[in-house]
């Protein structure tokens, strides 16, 4: 970890707060030494549960995931009754981001792409280390001003492929949650990672979340909904499940279409591929970088980039005429400029 | 994590029947193994024909011969934690808390082997739960950091795998403070297999729990030499070990008061135990597959190698366990059973 005068509390600051957990309270803060913005995540220590779970998963997950696209932890701080993780910082989460740069919340062609390509590094990642992250949300995915995406809050992931006794299947937000999670599969593997990802592929395109489902029941009907209900047939072994029942009500598959018409035939293919009801069928991370979907993200990505750069050239041209000139400037926006990396 | 599992649904039990971690029930000795709920069925497959193969040739002296941790029962994986602790206990020997060498002033024994609460104020920045002096900064209840522990342990850090994130937590002798944490007063009278019995017996943990434990132990002791397992810390060290693993391993863990109180401590030690833990091994517990069979195996050759030996270099208790504490403990109503005293 960082050796730079970063062991004590006090060599940091503590700014506003920027969000509430249930078992952490997360600060921004500033390093007095080197000016360094971080985000602090204080963790109360219970005497009556000792050390939550959330946070010695966290720390030692995070520890070991060090990657472009998962949020680095610093250090951790014990204190008196609480830890304080020190998180490299990041500007705001992809729902923020959404809200405030998207169209209604839809994003454009370019960043969803992008953001999808380092959402899927990201989950390559934890998976080829043997992590489930079981949370992944707009709200748990970190962007910073360069246009990078970050995985965060690994409370709840937990490492996979061990002869466990416990495996929950209270994991993932509601509705980001796989439908073979929501049948209360105890049996569940990275596949369930890859569901929330299409979910929120799909939300980056239309702003809204694409199963806001109520309940679990309500979570399932609306994916069935959409995706079909599933049967023997199209899904051996699902009267297997302890939540299946006979009676769920019978939807015919619709096209994604409907509710994406943005969306490219190559998209569309991607996000069915990591929308599949079946567990087993789903597309893996290591597989979905490698649709043809990204294959032009680095020319997208050049394209923004020179721009970018045109545009600021304008832009000082401009303004160097409109000093001189005493004239009004021509309204040229950075357009997305400046958010996709 | 508490609150979302706090009562979980029944275990999905198709085709991988679960170990219900039912607190009165207990798991039945040389019953099968619960099966992985993650199963990689092509992994599994391959690995199962293996462990076939292997116990035909290689006959070894515990049961679940094999490299797939996934048949190995729990009670078993802790037998091997048990005979290799007990192995590393008589290796060492008895020595003093702190290693002398590390520490920077000649500690007072007396004290040492007497650590009190009011050790805590001691102990450098960060380890104690209360009674410490505060300072209020932005906001933040600080806890002043003596000089004495300041940054420039660096000298004496061990190199990378020494190093201890966290507030002047790193470097030999806050180790040292650390680990004295662990420290009892007198040995237990308890031996280090029953004590683990007994815990397997009212807080039934996994084979991959009982393993990673392990894992953390000969890391720290026979690794890392970050601490010396000795009669008079074996017991809490195993304690914080299991527990520490289980919450970084398992959805579900086991009520903190209970697992105190079968492991014969009160619950802020356990709290204190268990964050002094995840310190001492500077937060390194991820365990994966590889890592665990490896553990398994050599666990398995040093414990058979023991074993043909003869069991001389093993250690007994230092007294006999009293009123045959495990006898008592076959009535199940365990909250009823006089708990073990660690600090007697």
């Amino acid at each position: 970890m960082d050796q730079t005068g970063k062991r004590h509390p006090s060599s940091f600051q503590q700014l506003e707060k920027l969000g509430e957990g249930t078992y952490a309270t997360v600060f921004k803060g500033r390093n007095r030494q080197t000016g360094e913005l971080v985000a602090l995540k204080e963790i109360h220590l219970d005497s009556e549960e000792g050390t939550p779970s959330t946070a010695i998963r966290e720390i030692s997950l995070m520890k070991e995931l060090k990657h472009e696209n998962i949020v680095s932890l610093h250090d951790v701080i014990h204190t008196e009754s609480k830890l304080m993780l020190v998180f490299e910082f990041m500007d705001r989460d992809l729902k923020k981001y959404m809200d405030h740069r998207g169209d209604r919340g839809a994003l454009d062609y370019v960043t969803i792409k992008s953001f999808m390509h380092q959402l899927l590094q990201g989950i390559a990642f934890c998976h080829d280390n043997r992590v489930l992250h079981r949370d992944l949300k707009p709200q748990n995915l970190l962007i910073n001003n360069k246009g990078m995406l970050k995985l965060a809050d690994f409370g709840l992931a937990r490492a996979f492929g061990i002869p466990v006794n416990t495996f929950s299947n209270e994991v993932v937000t509601l509705w980001y949650r796989a439908p073979d999670v929501l049948l209360g599969s105890r049996t569940y593997n990275t596949s369930i990672d890859i569901w929330s990802a299409g979910c929120i592929m799909a939300e980056m395109y239309t702003g809204r979340p694409l199963f806001p489902g109520t309940t679990n029941e309500d979570q399932l009907q609306k994916i069935f909904r959409l995706m079909g209900t599933p049967s023997e047939r199209s899904w051996p072994g699902i009267s297997q499940y302890p939540e299946y029942r006979s009676g769920f009500h019978i939807y015919a598959t619709q096209d994604l279409r409907m509710i994406l018409p943005q969306i490219d035939p190559m998209g569309l293919d991607l996000l069915s591929r990591m929308l599949q009801l079946r567990p087993e069928m789903r597309i893996s991370a290591k597989d979905a970088l490698r649709h043809p979907w990204f294959a032009d993200l680095k020319q997208l990505r050049a394209g923004i980039m020179q721009g970018q750069q045109q545009a600021g050239a304008e832009r000082a041209r401009l303004e160097a005429a409109a000093r001189a000139q005493q004239q009004q400037g021509m309204g040229i926006g950075g357009g997305m400029g400046g958010q996709v990396y | 994590m508490t609150s979302p599992f706090a009562s979980p649904p029944p275990p999905y039990t198709p085709e991988h029947p679960h170990v219900i971690l039912d607190h009165e029930k207990i798991p039945r000795e040389g019953a099968l193994p619960p099966p992985h709920p993650l199963v990689d069925p092509a992994g599994h497959a391959a690995a199962n024909t293996h462990s076939v193969n292997m116990s035909c040739t290689k006959p070894l002296g515990l049961r679940a011969d094999g490299k797939d941790i996934f048949h190995l029962p729990p009670s078993t994986a802790l037998t091997l934690l048990s005979r290799s602790i007990e192995l590393l206990v008589s290796i060492t020997g008895d020595v003093p808390p702190t290693p002398p060498t590390t520490a920077p002033s000649t500690p007072d024994m007396e004290e040492e082997l007497h650590p009190t609460a009011s050790d805590d104020r001691r102990d450098g920045a960060g380890f104690c739960f209360g009674n410490a002096v505060q300072d209020v900064l932005d906001g933040v209840v600080l806890k002043h950091k003596r000089d004495e522990f300041s940054d420039d342990d660096d000298i004496s850090d061990g190199g990378e795998e020494m190093k201890i994130i966290g507030v002047g937590a790193k470097g030999a002798f806050q180790n040292g403070a650390i680990t004295r944490k662990f420290w009892s007063k007198a040995a237990p009278g308890i031996s280090i297999e029953d004590y683990l019995f007994r815990i397997h017996r009212f807080c039934p943990l996994s084979t991959a729990v009982y393993l990673a434990a392990s894992v953390y132990l000969h890391r720290l002791a026979v690794t890392e030499r970050i601490i010396s397992i000795t009669r008079l810390n074996v017991h809490r060290l195993l304690l914080a070990a299991l527990r520490v693993a289980s919450k970084g391993l398992e959805d579900l863990s086991h009520p903190h008061k209970r697992f105190a109180k079968v492991g014969g401590l009160t619950e802020l030690e356990l709290s204190r135990l268990e964050v002094s833990f995840c310190f001492l091994m500077n937060f390194d517990l991820k365990v994966d597959k590889a890592a665990l069979e490896k553990h398994m195996e050599s666990l398995r050759e040093t414990v058979n190698r023991q074993a043909s030996l003869g069991t001389s270099g093993l250690v007994l208790p230092v007294t006999p366990p009293k009123e045959s504490s495990l006898a008592g403990m076959g009535k199940i109503k365990m909250m009823v059973v006089k708990p073990v005293m660690l600090d007697v």
